[in-house]
């Protein structure tokens, strides 16, 4: 099943979106910065209420998630996706981090990682502009078994064996759905490459 | 040498998702700080992740919202502070443990003390100080040990951290992740020459295959 959207829509966005970051990476311009809060806030505080987040604790959140943007936006690039991927995987790591309430424990984020690795830089580069566009795409074109334990997975947080649990599946069957839908998904990144 | 044993495609996309139990994930986090190939994977998952999360129904932000923001934002600004997210940096700079393992810890490498569970075995436990539904911890094995027999009851991962050793998988070195479905059985064996230290994560307690070692389990306490 595909869903209506307007595919023009999201790259203009999108470039607008990263015209925006470039400002505040560069600028530090602060109105820029009002415009992707406008942007996103209502869309982060929507997630973390969705995730269990009674309202104030979801707005703060947004706001701690917009604060890490001002505080990384240099290190945002094209090529790390588009600006929504890039805000989301931040608001999700902010998330992952809170609900572990361990302090000082953080780990989810590739960015960090990066900096901590042996061969800081050496990241191959796998996503490009159209990227946002492309992943939507192949989302939208997973057989129902498959897109249904992404979205098990990455919007009501579930674990492996809570899916298993849920759709009465062995854990094996979720595993080896999970592996066809990054596979298919990372089929579509290589012919952008 | 480079890394030749990789993450799981499952294990990429529930990392990226965020619901690996906490010692797996720091497992798995260990291994990503190492492996550039995995961190290029999990960042095509976490677009999957974004291209779903896109979908999410906007909530209005309460009227004061931007001020708070930018009040947050100008005492972010004066304090100068960049804040506890980097918590990864190079501080210690331990040529084995990775910096989150290291903080885990909390004590460097030279400074643990191996529980003996058995001959040439040591362990020690990581408590990540709550409640969890897995273990985490070190295991250090002398050159040449072999290892009993043994199978998962749930997801194990394993990240060697120094030395090596192999199985019926292939010969595992720094940085090389066993990512085991449950129900696979291995037997390792260290290499000669070099012990071996290796970082571990399981969801349930191991199961031993032979008598023996089941009698051992409850003591070993893995």
């Amino acid at each position: 099943m595909t869903r209506p959207q307007g595919p023009d829509k999201t790259i203009s966005d999108n470039e607008q979106l990263a015209q925006l970051l470039v400002r505040v990476a560069e600028h530090r311009d602060k109105a820029a910065f009002a415009s992707l809060f406008e942007h996103f806030g209502p869309r982060i505080k929507g997630f973390m209420m969705r995730k269990g987040a009674d309202g104030e604790l979801a707005e703060d959140l947004a706001q701690d998630t917009m604060i890490t943007v001002w505080r990384k936006a240099h290190m945002y690039s094209v090529e790390k996706g588009s600006v929504s991927t890039w805000i989301f995987t931040i608001a999700r790591n902010r998330r992952i981090d809170w609900a572990r309430k361990l302090k000082g424990m953080q780990f989810s984020d590739i960015a960090d990682l990066e900096q901590a690795s042996e061969d800081a830089g050496a990241d191959e580069i796998v996503l490009g502009q159209q990227e946002a566009e492309t992943v939507k795409a192949a989302v939208d074109r997973l057989p129902e078994d498959q897109k249904q334990v992404i979205s098990m997975a990455f919007m009501e947080d579930l674990t492996q064996q809570e899916i298993s649990h849920r759709l009465d599946v062995p854990l094996g069957t979720v595993k080896s759905r999970m592996r066809l839908a990054y596979q298919k998904l990372s089929k579509s990144l290589e012919v952008l490459q | 040498m480079s890394i030749e044993h990789h993450l799981d495609d499952a294990t990429i996309v529930s990392f990226a998702a965020g619901t690996l139990p906490t010692p797996i994930a720091l497992v798995v986090s260990a291994h990503l700080s190492m492996c550039p190939q995995c961190r290029a994977r999990v960042r095509a998952a976490e677009a999957m992740g974004s291209a779903v999360l896109e979908e999410e129904a906007p909530v209005s932000l309460s009227a004061g919202s931007v001020n708070n923001l930018f009040e947050r934002l100008e005492a972010e600004t004066r304090s100068d502070n960049k804040g506890p997210s980097l918590n990864l940096s190079k501080q210690h700079d331990d040529p084995i443990l990775p910096p989150q393992v290291r903080k885990a810890l909390g004590v460097p490498l030279s400074e643990i003390k191996w529980k003996r569970i058995a001959k040439g075995v040591g362990l020690k436990m990581i408590d990540l100080g709550e409640e969890e539904k897995g273990k985490l911890y070190l295991m250090k094995i002398e050159a040449g040990r072999v290892l009993p027999e043994h199978g998962h009851g749930g997801s194990e991962v394993t990240l060697v951290l120094s030395g090596s050793y192999t199985d019926r998988f292939g010969q595992f070195g720094r940085g090389d992740i066993a990512d085991l479905d449950d129900h696979v059985e291995h037997q390792p064996i260290v290499d000669p020459g070099e012990e071996c230290i290796c970082l571990v994560a399981s969801e349930h307690p191991a199961r031993f295959t032979g008598l023996l070692p089941r009698i051992f389990q409850p003591i070993i306490g893995i």
